[in-house]
């Protein structure tokens, strides 16, 4: 009885499902995907431009992009590419974010590792900079915040040059080019000193930074 | 004779120019393509354009290309997707990459330098290799795109035939639900060249990141 049972419940179940499947079929073929014939893609209502206004707006399209020297950043390749259009003028390889994560023992704070990624502009251009290490570079190393700014000078990690695209964020040297084509930082990106004195020389301020 | 004969070309040639020329009406979806770029270009940010007639995916800045990945092939399942930015909603995987956190104290990722072979490969840092290569993009209101790579490895062609297989019966399923609760429905599935090229994608991806798919 109970083998019965069990029997007529799978039986309909699956008569069920196969007939399901094929209203989903049936579904996709002769309503959903109807109006995507030929298309895929739907435009939408849109007013009709002329062959001038349509060729005004493909200007104003390459006109966005820069028109003088930028720099692109791949973090997955770890790769600098200086472009003039899309030429490259120079490519050097360069460590990005780790996407550690770090937090302040008892404390609120947390800080991710990562690159930010988006559109930049080179906001600052120093030789020889000084490093005012943050908290987290303290607290990395199992040390309390000093409230002395003195103590938080470092005169020596970031090399010879540095550009500076905003909130703390560097293109500067290393100490580390063992580790150069690694995603090892704390968010600056790390250019190898022969690279990154060409690259300093080449680029002047507020030029645009994409980071991908 | 050649005087004629010149006239006869020149006249054909006069009455095909403006059908083949800079004359010729722009379709509505390459006006709506240039507008909907337009739009995400006059932003500083990335975005991504997803061309099926041209197998490529292209991550662009104020209307240049950045970086292209090629597409093997693609399947579209459902409604059609409107000619728009749309924004990534979430992006998942059947196994998400871990962030490592560091000890306080202890030499971390970020602060440790390679003096040894062991240490140069096992940093614990996030890197492409350790990105997903099967995942899928939520751009919500029912639109999903999957990406697989094209792979020879046992485990990832494993997955790519379950995948296959369990779309075959999900999707129909789906739609069935989705039409009952009157619910839009989109599914893409990508298959992209390598490993590597989904690694890459998934790598580039970010919450939010606009995509505009096209053909």
């Amino acid at each position: 009885m109970i083998k019965k049972i069990l029997m007529w419940t799978f039986g309909i179940g699956a008569v069920l499902i196969v007939g399901l499947m094929i209203a989903g079929y049936a579904l996709e073929k002769f309503v959903l995907s109807k109006e995507a014939k030929g298309a895929t893609i739907t435009a939408g209502k849109t007013a009709p431009l002329t062959p001038a206004q349509v060729a005004q707006l493909v200007h104003r399209l390459k006109s966005q992009a820069p028109r003088s020297l930028y720099i692109v950043v791949d973090t997955a390749a770890n790769r600098l590419y200086v472009k003039n259009d899309q030429t490259v003028m120079k490519e050097a390889i360069v460590s990005c974010g780790s996407g550690d994560i770090l937090e302040e023992p008892g404390g609120k704070r947390r800080w991710v590792f990562d690159t930010p990624r988006g559109e930049f502009s080179v906001t600052s251009k120093l030789v020889n900079p000084t490093w005012i290490k943050p908290d987290w570079a303290f607290i990395e190393e199992g040390e309390k915040p000093p409230a002395d700014y003195n103590e938080r000078i470092d005169n020596d990690s970031l090399g010879d040059y540095a550009l500076g695209f905003g909130a703390g964020f560097f293109i500067h040297g290393t100490l580390y080019t063992r580790l150069l084509g690694r995603n090892v930082t704390h968010g600056c990106v790390r250019v190898g000193d022969p690279d990154l004195s060409e690259i300093f020389h080449m680029i002047p301020m507020g030029s645009r930074i994409y980071i991908y | 004779m050649t005087a004629r004969r010149i006239l006869i070309v020149g006249a054909i040639l006069g009455m095909t120019l403006p059908l083949s020329g800079q004359n010729k009406s722009p379709s509505a979806p390459d006006q709506k393509l240039v507008e909907s770029e337009l739009v995400l270009a006059n932003r500083p940010i990335t975005y991504m354009m997803i061309n099926m007639r041209a197998k490529t995916i292209a991550l662009k800045a104020r209307g240049m290309t950045l970086k292209t990945w090629p597409i093997a092939s693609w399947r579209i399942w459902g409604k059609s997707v409107p000619l728009k930015g749309l924004p990534l909603k979430k992006k998942s995987a059947l196994k998400s990459p871990k962030r490592t956190n560091i000890t306080p104290g202890k030499e971390g990722g970020a602060n440790k330098d390679a003096n040894t072979a062991k240490d140069a490969l096992d940093l614990g840092v996030l890197e492409l290799n350790d990105m997903p290569v099967h995942f899928s993009l939520d751009f919500g209101n029912g639109i999903v795109v999957s990406v697989r790579p094209k792979t020879a490895r046992f485990w990832p062609t494993l997955v790519n035939v379950w995948k296959g297989a369990s779309r075959i019966v999900s999707n129909p399923l789906t739609t069935v639900w989705a039409v009952f609760r009157r619910k839009s429905l989109t599914r893409i599935d990508l298959v992209l060249p390598s490993e590597r090229d989904a690694q890459g994608l998934y790598w580039a991806y970010l919450d939010g990141h606009y995509t505009i798919i096209y053909k």
